[in-house]
């Protein structure tokens, strides 16, 4: 074996795998990746959820208790009572402030919904206990369909955790800055510094075609719309989008992967050369 | 009596996962061979030497895969991963430091004002860090102690501000799992890994991770 991999031309140069290496990749890929990161998301769901309860049952107990030591105050002359009055918001304060902090309820939806891609994703496997079962022919049609679905579901995980992380925005509003970003790079804001809402849709079919679609998406055509031929698209709305797009080009020729008309209709028309 | 329980042993694992008193180097070392294979392991790759009953050594295809994987994503990967924690932690001590220190400051205002209503007790000398005061009263010891917290929670918010951890952790964890998913894509020999070439591509991939890196840290 050489110590190059790069070098090396066999087996690296059969592209596709046999049936019993794609059906032991597919047992691998669900015990090791599929099943262990819902494990893992299932485990964290649990303990976010605890502490999320924890922290909302604490918070209730300090806020009681601040009300009865208030009402016992207006009878009580112990400034004991009084000072613990004072004290208590400020311990309320400091537990919404860690749940604030740590957003578990906000992560423990995320992990939910990615468990349930998972799940949406695994709807490719036959319905049988152990992956042992799958035929090797299957295995070579269901593997690749497998791991690029719930690879696709990881990428939307990781977009949206990012975005958890990075700001706390929604995804909404970030990808309301990727949209305004882009108009602004190509042109599409008017002098009045808004975006012409023609352009935005077509952005907009642009986005909303790219979730489904192959790597490649090529714009035609481009002249009525205001958008400049032969711009390629640089994956700004890629980088931002969990999706499977990587590139956007907008040109007159024709290349085909998947085309999209703006009107965000596939057409024969427009499915051509 | 069960939420008690439930209470105090959710609360301790959440203690134990605090920043406090855990230093996360920023730089990855290779640890052990068999070290590395349970890292390996447990971060959800495939190990082969964990994986015994599926005889992956008796299948090179897979085995220079995993080679090639392991020659030039995985270090990038551990290195991520590393800065990645790395960052989280420093983000998190900050955020501890800074709320519990927001609180403190609080509490003590609030004793603070609760002795000024008593009125001003004079005690005798008293040491505060390297200085003494002769006369003192209790409301300006609180007065000074209520100022020392402030200033050591503002200190730490200002070094929280410097370097950006929440972003560097937030773009290291998203481009180490990025590297994650070309790992399985690479393995499953999906697009853009189906050619013939595909070592050459994850070369230039993990170049462009690198790009990415020097872009958004």
């Amino acid at each position: 074996m050489s110590n190059n991999p790069a070098e090396t031309a066999v087996p690296q140069s059969q592209v596709k795998h046999t049936p019993k290496t794609a059906k032991l990749l597919t047992r691998i890929y669900v015990e090791r990746r599929l099943r262990y990161q819902m494990g893992y998301y299932q485990s964290k769901m649990v303990q976010f959820e605890n502490n999320l309860d924890n922290a909302f049952r604490l918070n209730a107990i300090v806020m009681t208790l601040n009300s009865l030591l208030a009402a016992f105050g207006t009878v009580s002359s112990s400034s004991v009572v009084h000072l613990i009055t004072a004290v208590l918001p400020a311990l309320a304060a400091l537990i919404s402030a860690f749940r604030q902090l740590y957003q578990w309820d906000r992560q423990s939806q995320l992990y939910k919904d990615t468990v349930l891609g998972l799940q949406r994703a695994s709807l490719v496997l036959p319905d049988i206990d152990d992956p042992n079962e799958i035929r090797p022919e299957e295995a070579s049609i269901i593997f690749p369909k497998l791991v690029s679905t719930a690879e696709d579901v990881f990428k939307e995980e990781v977009s949206q955790w990012g975005q958890i992380a990075a700001g706390n925005k929604s995804g909404e509003a970030e990808s309301d800055e990727a949209v305004a970003e882009f108009a602004e790079r190509y042109g599409l804001v008017d002098e009045n510094g808004q975006i012409d809402e023609t352009k935005l849709g077509v952005i907009q079919n642009i986005l909303q075609r790219s979730r489904s679609a192959p790597s490649k998406i090529h714009v035609t055509p481009v002249e009525p719309y205001g958008l400049k031929p032969g711009i390629e698209a640089e994956p700004i709305i890629a980088q931002t989008l969990p999706s499977t797009l990587t590139e956007v080009i907008i040109s007159d020729e024709t290349v085909v992967d998947e085309v999209v008309d703006l009107t965000g209709q596939e057409t024969d028309e427009t499915r051509s050369s | 009596m069960t939420f008690f329980i439930n209470f105090y042993k959710t609360t301790r694992k959440w203690y134990r996962q605090s920043p406090f008193g855990k230093t996360v180097p920023k730089y990855w070392a290779k640890p052990s061979d068999e070290q590395y294979q349970l890292d390996l392991h447990y971060d959800g790759f495939i190990a082969p030497d964990h994986l015994q009953e599926y005889e992956l050594h008796n299948n090179p295809a897979i085995m220079e895969d995993l080679e090639t994987l392991e020659r030039y994503l995985l270090p990038i990967f551990w290195e991520y991963n590393q800065k990645s924690r790395h960052f989280q932690n420093k983000y998190f001590f900050y955020q501890w430091v800074f709320i519990i220190g927001a609180f403190l400051t609080t509490v003590s205002g609030v004793i603070t004002t609760y002795f000024s209503g008593l009125g001003g007790e004079t005690s005798n000398g008293v040491w505060i860090l390297f200085f003494y005061f002769p006369t003192w009263t209790k409301v300006g010891i609180l007065s000074v102690t209520t100022t020392i917290i402030s200033a050591i929670t503002s200190y730490f918010t200002l070094l929280s501000n410097q370097g950006e951890p929440r972003k560097r952790w937030a773009s290291y964890r998203r481009l180490a799992e990025e590297l994650r998913i070309v790992y399985f894509r690479y393995v499953a020999r999906l697009e853009p890994y189906n050619t013939k070439n595909r070592v050459e591509v994850l070369r230039r991939r993990m170049i462009e991770i690198r790009e990415q890196e020097q872009a958004s840290v």
